[in-house]
């Protein structure tokens, strides 16, 4: 982002905008800066509360009228909860994996089992994130299950991209009730709880012995969350 | 972000190691005042209009995002799997404040704001890649009116 702000200034255009990680920004010193102290993956800090996020935006656009630069300030308060009220619960109940020597069929199950927790995300925000392929989920499935048989793939692009739908319905299930679970819950749920997140573990498996350099770079560096390797 | 030290480990040796380097002479250009500024958003999240073509792996392609495209059209399609998504399923303008920019240019808080946003993938790619559609997109961004420009990392 830093790069990006010190290109456009060049160009002739003021830029502000949100930094997240403070010593990259420190280092590479755009123009205008506001460190923010959220999650990555949250820049504005909290989902649902347009208040908060307007009082980061006006923040970072205040920045803009400083007469020089580089500027980096601090945004003053932590992230809020999500104003619901209610700590967040998962409501989705993963089968342990004792009884599972089939984890294809097991996500295959699991799968046909989210459909209501996902219905009703949907419902609840008017929308999915999912979609980044042009597949149903169940197909975006039978593609992982045939990439982690085979460990190869004839089009990376597309495989990943029903791996990111993948993730986003799990994620918007375990979500499915109001309020907003801690950055990491979601995905904690998916990689240490669910048939899908074994299933992903052992494409990337495959995947990392692939001739294919995409597929590869992909195993090993586009799938498993670091902190869940 | 929570600082460094507060990350796993793994996060932590990836972020520390990025390699940093100077991308030239600073520049520093004044804005207009923002009641008369006219704003674009930028993000590197690898956010695009649904249909439109999934980021590679390694990037520094752009996507066009229009005023009025509704946050339930805007998909990711980033390559980084390590942070947090649960933010944006449940709310677009966590990572990209669209909806709160209507607003501010609704209560005359800016000029205007500019008729497309774009999105980069900012993820495994030195900075100085960005450069040449960076400044390909200041080109489009200048024939928008825009002066001003309003980034946000993911």
């Amino acid at each position: 982002m830093s790069a990006l702000s010190h290109f456009l200034e060049t160009e002739g255009l003021a830029t502000t905008g949100i930094s997240l990680v403070r010593e990259h920004t420190e280092a590479m010193a755009p123009p205008r800066a506001l460190w923010v102290p959220f999650p990555l993956g949250r820049p504005h800090g909290a989902a649902g509360d347009p208040a908060f996020q307007h009082r980061v935006v006006a923040a970072a656009l205040a920045l803009l009228a400083r007469p020089e630069g580089p500027v980096l300030e601090d945004f003053p308060e932590p992230a809020p909860d999500d104003g619901s009220g209610e700590p967040w619960s998962c409501p989705v109940r993963f089968a342990p994996p004792a009884n599972e020597p089939d984890t294809a069929g097991a996500a295959r199950t699991e799968l046909a089992g989210l459909a209501t927790w996902h219905e009703l995300a949907v419902r609840r925000r008017g929308r999915t994130a999912a979609g980044t392929s042009t597949l149903a989920v169940e197909q975006c499935l039978e593609l992982v299950i045939d990439a982690c048989r085979t460990g190869h793939t004839d089009d990376v692009r597309s495989l990943k991209a029903a791996v990111d739908d993948l993730r986003t319905h799990y994620v918007e299930a375990v979500t499915a009730r109001p309020g907003t679970p801690p950055a990491g819950a979601a995905d904690s749920m998916l990689w240490n709880k669910s048939a899908l997140g074994r299933l992903l573990r052992r494409l990337a498996a495959r995947g990392a012995e692939s001739g294919d350099p995409a597929m590869r770079f992909f195993a090993t560096d586009s799938l498993v969350p670091r902190r869940f390797r | 972000m929570v600082r460094l030290t507060d990350l796993h480990p793994d996060d932590r040796a990836h972020l520390t190691g990025k390699h940093l380097p100077g991308l030239g002479p600073p520049a520093y250009v004044p804005a207009p005042p923002l009641a008369e500024s006219r704003v674009a958003l930028v993000t590197t999240a690898g956010l695009h209009v649904r249909g439109d073509r999934v980021f590679d792996m390694a990037s520094a392609e752009y996507r066009a995002i229009g005023r009025e495209t509704a946050g339930g059209d805007i998909v990711m399609s980033h390559t980084s799997v390590n942070f947090d998504r649960a933010g944006f399923a449940e709310d677009v303008n966590v990572v990209f404040p669209i909806d709160r920019f209507r607003e501010l240019e609704t209560s005359g808080a800016i000029g205007s704001m500019a008729d497309v946003h774009y999105s980069f993938m900012g993820a495994y790619l030195e900075p100085a890649q960005y450069g040449p559609s960076a400044r390909e997109l200041a080109s489009l961004l200048r024939g928008d009116g825009v002066d001003s420009v309003f980034l946000t990392p993911v």
